[in-house]
């Protein structure tokens, strides 16, 4: 667990996007496009757009925090710092938050973002953790609409090009209030499958490629570098629960030989866990149990049943873990067999989009289409309903892991990353 | 985990595994300075026990039980699991025993107190999240030959050490330090702000005057900061960039430096370039760093090259010599508390600016050569 | 049925038969002779699968051999590859399935199955042959379903591992055999699989008992299988057992298509019978021509011979050839002649004999009333002078009188014999004339003759003259009753008969010869002891003019039946011959 946790800080660390000056012996070098690859389609980076599709939904939090900011921003302690607006005061009944804007802070058109009076008024008497945590989440970005429609943002990038779901420029924007980015642009391609984007960064026709968790343990190519960042994946089955009978769903998850997957199909990377959210982020994930019960298991589906299973085939981190799920779960009677149309249980990836268990739990409601968090409600309390409801059983969280060219720095603060293109080999 | 060491030659460990060890370096030292707000910890004990107390019916007696699996050190552990032993037997009662848990778990926030309480028609949970405190700087390791001159939160882009008074340049502006019993003074500020990614300026002094050069423009101003500085734009350093660019053959680089007849280049490609009398390249060297200073003392110039690292490790500077358009190492590098941000040569010796891994603060150190070692 | 006709079918018969043998006989041969074909085929494709099967299982062995010896299974017995690294392993040795297992058979790394990794193998094979240098046959279970493989074992070199490596039996074995036109070659696979060389057989049930048979005697059986209701889909097959160790792997089935044969039997079976239905036609045709010329003259004999029987010897037939044949018409001809120059004499001579039989009745008839007319006479003659002359006068007067009434009724009845009327017809109910008659002769009390009526409810209206009928019948009950002088039963029967009525007058009393039956409607024949004899002429007369038919039956001390058949309707005089009123 100290490792986990190190690990996962480490990981933490990197979802941190302070205007802090980057500094390395090696001065960075203005200029260049970072040329990115990576498997989910994006349909649109409108924080107001939430995707259905849990890939595209973490790859949406990922980059929409480079154009679209927030008043607050969580840092690598999930504490929110002050980011758009630079403090806030309350009025004496505490049902009234004004929050002071920054100066100059200029919007993608040049045009300066300034809220009437230099603040943000909200009318709200919730606790103020509850306040900021929401403000630092992607729903609270700050989008201003251009008279053509276009939405503005105040971040490090704007969108220069946008191909909905094929492929992205994100070019610099100049006058951004932290210090243009070192990086005049970023070049997104999306819908790559891992394969591909391993053959492209081969052939270098990539810079940063995303890859499996079990190749994060695997010994690097010369010239690359092995990162993992948020947003991280739950990977869990998902019930239809108005076909598949609470004792069956149960059975399955306890038939599954956890240990065996996260060893030898996870090359040890990632977590075994029973719980939605990591431990890293809760705290009390061991609270939700993850052992394997094959007698138990046995006796809570004593004839054998079928259920069809659906997973994706092209994702070469989960159709294994499928396959051998479908192994484990014929030990305890319990038949898998691929069908056509909705699948009564299919193996997901749902994605953990933020550093706080609000944000994150939010998200996730949202793609399980069940009720949202209750705020007087704690995180464990939600999740646990949360699992419930959905019909959701949790079995590991996978880091999601970057392939990165040697000339590629100061990844994945991407306002900061640049590109030393002498190192290229 | 081990602390950050001192002396001792530069390694050259996998990036990979250096990144991981430096994250936990400083972790560890966060955790320290947590250690020394011990009341945080009995404080959420004693509010865990109480949930846990309101959690037991009258006829309930708990049976406590603990176990870690944080980060926590053993002997706050062991502290924790007594005081929380102690705190339920206080409350004494019932009789038929109840068994509680508690499980000292972390995450990204802190450390947080779990507490099973395992009815017999089912299991109740109560948790107190709490934080240590960041630990207290630890001493800094010795620098040979290296002098802190100044420390302070806003990254410091040069700094001049006068016969009375400091200057320090940053990225809010130019301000004046005078030493007052014993301890600097800000006497005077003047703000000239740069908002750039990777900030860099340079503070010359020529008596009473100092020219501050900074990206897209250059001021003049007293020494005394009487007056408000005279600026107008253009300069060494490009406008909104973190190169310098003095128009001529050398176009953008990041230091440049002449050794004799040859010039020496840290180009905007990361390599240190030499360049003869006619302009000619000679060499290029990789992995050297973006920085550099010429050393005049001790039959210099030598050049101190900071190591090239990154934003999450140490740096370290050592001397070269150039022999025939060869860089050759003379001296033990020394390693700094960070990263170092700034290198610029300041009498017959340097300062070097590092951003302090630990604290974050941004130190300027004087760098200067003991001949005799 | 014709001469001709019968000629036609002889012929048409002969010609068939002929044909029908030869084609039986033709289809015999090439039947024996595609079999002695296929035979030798089988033989041939046997022989070539088992090579066949001979060589791939050294192939599978080098293969196995090689993947153990490599360097990635050692290393994967150590620990120290990728779970799924056995599917290297498997593309470079050219295995479809390959496991790494430790010694107690747990698996470290499955190439078809890498989910299985940690679970125990579970390929069906026997304990003893995990130590095995053969290779066998077994059945290898894949995430989809089970697959039989032909399948070796080899021990990791320098380790306690073992490998299991395979190769799939696919349809592509049985393709690559080189089979002729026709043929196929399938396998049975435990438990139930059936393959040929385009994979799965679709309907393999039907080959299950020949199957059964091979598994039930471990020996080879035959048998032949129709795939549709077509039987050009049929197969012929060899089933030929393949064993492993005593027990039986598979059976091989040496199958060859019976549709050419059948097409050439079906072909000889239209060619035989194209050629047998021209030569009936040819036959009819030239049995037509044959007969034309034999049996148009025998025909026309034919004719001639039913006009004689009907009565016209007048019936000539013409002499066309002077051959058999024209003798046989000049020979008709004569006899023709001859009966008719008979006839006549017959009918003369009947004549003279009725004249002469009328003659002797009438004699007879008047002698009797005469000789008392002439003893009468004489009496007057005697007694013209005695005393009582005036007496025997009036005694005399009265007899001749009363004899001479006799001659009159006499001379009656003669004259009308000889001219009876024509019947007047009309509907009449034949039962009502029975009524009537019986109740007119039945008037006076006869004590010891009892009257039956057995009349018919319906169909007793016929078309008749009631008069003529009621005289006939009149005559009949008369005569009935005459024949039983001391009593009897006398029964009268009338029936719906054909499309008319039968009319039956039967009495109980001694009966008739034969020869009196014979002569009874001879005018003026009786056999009563008075009587004219025209009574049942008379009768015989009505009939005739109604056109019908009486006939007698009799026998001695049996009674007497007449019966009367009488047509429903009569020919209109008036109307064209063939029409009936």
């Amino acid at each position: 667990m100290r490792r986990t946790a190190l690990r996962w800080i480490a990981a933490g660390n990197a979802i941190l996007a302070l205007a802090a000056a980057l500094e390395a012996a090696r001065r960075p070098r203005y200029g260049g496009e970072l040329r990115v690859e990576i498997r989910a389609a994006i349909a649109s980076l409108d924080p107001g757009a939430v995707s259905e599709d849990p890939v595209a939904l973490g790859a949406q939090r990922q980059w929409m925090p480079l154009v679209f900011e927030t008043l607050v921003q969580l840092d690598d302690h999930g504490r929110p710092q002050p980011w758009l607006a630079t403090s806030w005061t309350h009025d004496t009944a505490r049902k009234t938050w004004v929050f002071q804007v920054r100066k100059n802070v200029k919007l993608h058109d040049g045009s300066t973002w300034s809220p009437a009076g230099g603040s943000i008024t909200i009318p709200d008497d919730r606790a103020i953790e509850q306040i900021l945590r929401e403000l630092a989440g992607a729903r609270s970005a700050i989008v201003v609409k251009a008279e053509d429609g276009a939405l503005l943002g105040t971040g490090p990038f704007r969108v220069a090009r946008w191909d909905a779901g094929k492929s992205a420029t994100l070019v610099a924007h100049d006058q951004y209030w932290g210090g243009r980015p070192f990086l005049d642009s970023i070049s997104i391609q999306m819908g790559r499958s891992l394969a591909d984007q391993a053959s492209d960064f081969q052939i270098g026709k990539a810079d940063a490629v995303e890859i499996a968790a079990r190749d994060l343990r695997a010994p690097k190519l010369r010239g690359t570098t092995i990162a993992n960042t948020l947003p991280m994946d739950i990977v869990a089955l998902q019930f239809d629960n108005g076909r598949v009978p609470a004792p069956v769903r149960q059975a399955l998850a306890l038939s599954i030989d956890r240990a065996s997957i996260h060893n030898v199909l996870l090359q040890k990377q990632g977590e075994i866990s029973g719980a939605l959210l990591p431990n890293w982020l809760t705290g009390y994930s061991f609270l939700f149990p993850a052992e394997r019960n094959l007698v138990r298991a046995k006796q809570l589906v004593p004839a054998p049943f079928s259920l069809t299973f659906g997973y994706d085939r092209q994702d070469a981190a989960i159709r294994p873990i499928a396959e051998r799920i479908a192994v484990n779960a014929s030990e305890a009677g319990i038949t898998l067999r691929q069908g056509t149309g909705a699948a009564d249980v299919r193996l997901v990836r749902l994605p953990v989009t933020a550093g706080d268990p609000w944000l994150a739990l939010q998200d996730i409601t949202a793609l399980l289409k069940v009720a949202p968090v209750l705020p007087a409600a704690s995180p464990y309390e939600n999740e646990k309903a949360l699992m419930e409801s959905s019909g959701v059983i949790p079995l590991f969280h996978l880091p999601r892991g970057w392939m990165l060219s040697s000339k590629v720095k100061n990844w994945p603060r991407f306002e900061d990353v640049w590109l030393d293109t002498g190192a290229e080999p | 985990m081990d602390a950050i060491q001192g002396a001792g030659r530069q390694q050259s460990p996998p990036p990979h595994f250096a990144m991981i060890r430096a994250v936990a370096r400083g972790f560890l030292l966060l955790m320290m300075v947590v250690a020394a707000r011990a009341d945080t910890l009995d404080d959420a004990v004693a509010a865990l026990a109480k949930k846990v107390v309101a959690r037991l019916e009258a006829f309930e007696m708990a049976r406590p039980g603990e176990r870690n699996i944080s980060s926590l050190p053993a002997t706050e552990v062991s502290r924790a699991e007594v005081a929380f032993t102690r705190a339920l037997q206080r409350r004494g009662r019932g009789s038929t025993p109840v068994d509680v848990v508690m499980t000292i778990s972390e995450n990204l926030r802190g450390y947080v107190l779990v507490a099973e309480i395992r009815h017999a028609s089912g299991t109740v949970v109560e948790m107190v999240e709490f934080r240590l405190a960041p630990p207290a700087a630890p001493a800094r390791a010795a620098i040979i030959d290296s002098k802190l001159l100044w420390e302070q939160e806003t990254p410091i882009l040069d700094i001049a050490v006068l016969p009375d008074s400091m200057l320090v340049l940053d990225t809010a502006g130019l301000a004046r330090y005078e030493r007052r019993a014993g301890k600097w003074d800000r006497v005077a500020v003047v703000e000239i702000p740069v908002i750039t990614r990777d900030p860099r300026g340079r503070l010359e002094t020529n008596g009473d005057s100092a020219t501050i050069h900074e990206p897209g423009v250059t001021c003049t101003v007293t020494v005394k900061m009487a007056a408000t500085p005279q600026c107008e734009e253009g300069g060494h350093f490009k406008a909104a960039r973190n190169t310098q660019d003095l128009h001529d053959w050398r176009s953008e680089f990041f230091a440049s430096a002449e050794l004799g007849s040859d010039t020496l280049l840290a180009g905007v490609d990361g390599r240190i370039h030499i360049y003869d009398a006619m302009h000619a390249p000679q060499a290029v060297f990789d992995g050297w760093g973006s920085d550099f200073a010429l050393i005049a003392a001790c039959g210099g110039p030598h050049i101190a090259i900071a190591g090239s690292g990154d934003a999450a490790s140490p740096d370290s500077i050592a001397l070269y010599d150039l022999v025939n358009h060869a860089l050759v190492s003379v001296s033990e590098p020394i390693e700094l508390s960070g990263p170092v941000t700034a290198l610029w040569p300041a009498g017959e010796g340097a300062v070097a600016v590092a951003r302090n891994l630990s604290t974050g603060k941004y130190a300027a150190y004087s760098l200067t050569l003991d001949c005799g070692r | 049925m014709t001469f001709r006709t019968k000629l036609l079918f002889i012929s048409s018969f002969m010609v068939a038969g002929a044909v029908a043998l030869v084609t039986g006989a033709v289809s015999i041969s090439t039947r024996r002779a595609f079999d002695a074909i296929d035979r030798e085929r089988r033989q041939a494709l046997l022989t070539q699968f088992r090579d066949e099967l001979a060589a791939r299982s050294s192939e599978v062995a080098r293969r196995v051999e090689l993947a153990a010896s490599s360097r990635g299974a050692q290393q994967i017995a150590a620990g120290a590859a990728e779970y799924d690294h056995a599917q290297t392993e498997a593309a470079s040795a050219g295995l479809d399935f390959l496991d790494v297992v430790e010694p107690d058979l747990t698996i470290i790394s499955s190439a078809h199955w890498p989910a299985r990794f940690g679970y125990k193998n579970d390929w069906q094979i026997a304990p003893d042959d995990w130590h095995s240098s053969d290779v066998f046959l077994a059945r290898i279970s894949t995430p989809d379903g089970n697959v039989m493989a032909l399948t070796a074992i080899r021990p990791v070199a320098g380790g306690k591992a073992l490998v299991a490596g395979g190769r799939r039996l696919s349809p592509e074995l049985l393709k690559s055999l080189g089979v002729a036109p026709g043929m196929r070659a399938l396998l049975w696979l435990p438990p139930g699989e059936v393959i040929g060389a385009e994979g799965p057989v679709t309907d393999p049930q039907k080959l299950a008992s020949l199957i059964q048979d091979v598994r039930t005697t471990n020996r080879e059986a035959t048998g032949a299988v129709q795939w549709t209701s077509d039987r050009s889909s049929s197969e012929a097959f060899l089933a030929l057992p393949i064993t492993r160790a005593g027990t039986l792997a598979g059976v091989l089935l040496a199958g060859t298509s019976l549709s050419t044969q059948l097409g050439l039997e079906r072909s000889i079976l239209r060619t035989g019978l194209v050629v047998g239905a021209s030569g009936i036609v040819i036959g009819v045709l030239l049995g037509w021509w044959t007969t034309e010329r034999i049996t148009r003259p025998v025909e026309r004999l034919a004719a001639g011979a039913r006009a004689v029987a009907g009565g016209d010897l007048s019936a000539r037939v013409e002499v066309l050839s002077r051959d058999e044949i024209g003798d046989l018409a000049n020979a008709f001809n004569r006899m023709t002649e001859q009966l008719l120059e008979q006839r006549d004499r017959a009918i003369q001579a009947e004549r003279v004999a009725a004249w002469r039989e009328l003659a002797r009745r009438l004699a007879h008839e008047l002698k009797n009333p005469l000789f008392p007319l002439q003893i009468t006479i004489e009496n007057l003659q005697r007694s013209r002078e005695s005393a009582e002359f005036d007496e025997v006068f009036r005694e005399s007067t009265t007899t001749l009188l009363a004899e001479l009434g006799n001659l009159k009724t006499i001379i009656g009845r003669f004259s009308d014999f000889a001219k009876m009327p024509a019947p007047q017809f009309e509907t009449v109910d034949i039962n009502e004339i029975v009524r009537s008659v019986m109740k007119l002769n039945f008037q006076v009390e006869r004590p010891n003759a009892k009257p039956v009526l057995e009349l018919a409810s319906d169909g007793t209206r016929i078309q008749a003259d009631p008069d003529q009928l009621r005289r006939a019948l009149g005559n009949l009950v008369l005569n009935a009753l005459d024949a039983m002088p001391e009593g009897g039963t006398l029964l009268v029967r009338t029936a719906p008969h054909d499309s008319g009525v039968r009319l039956a007058v039967s009495d109980s009393g001694q009966g008739l010869t034969e020869e009196e039956c014979q002569r009874l409607f001879t005018p003026y024949y009786t056999t009563k002891q008075h009587g004219t004899g025209l009574g049942l002429a008379i009768v015989q007369s009505v009939v005739s003019d109604h056109n019908g038919k009486i006939s007698v039956s009799s026998g001695s001390g049996r009674g007497t039946t007449f019966t009367i058949d009488l047509p429903a309707s009569q020919p209109d005089p008036l109307a064209p011959r063939g029409e009936t009123a």
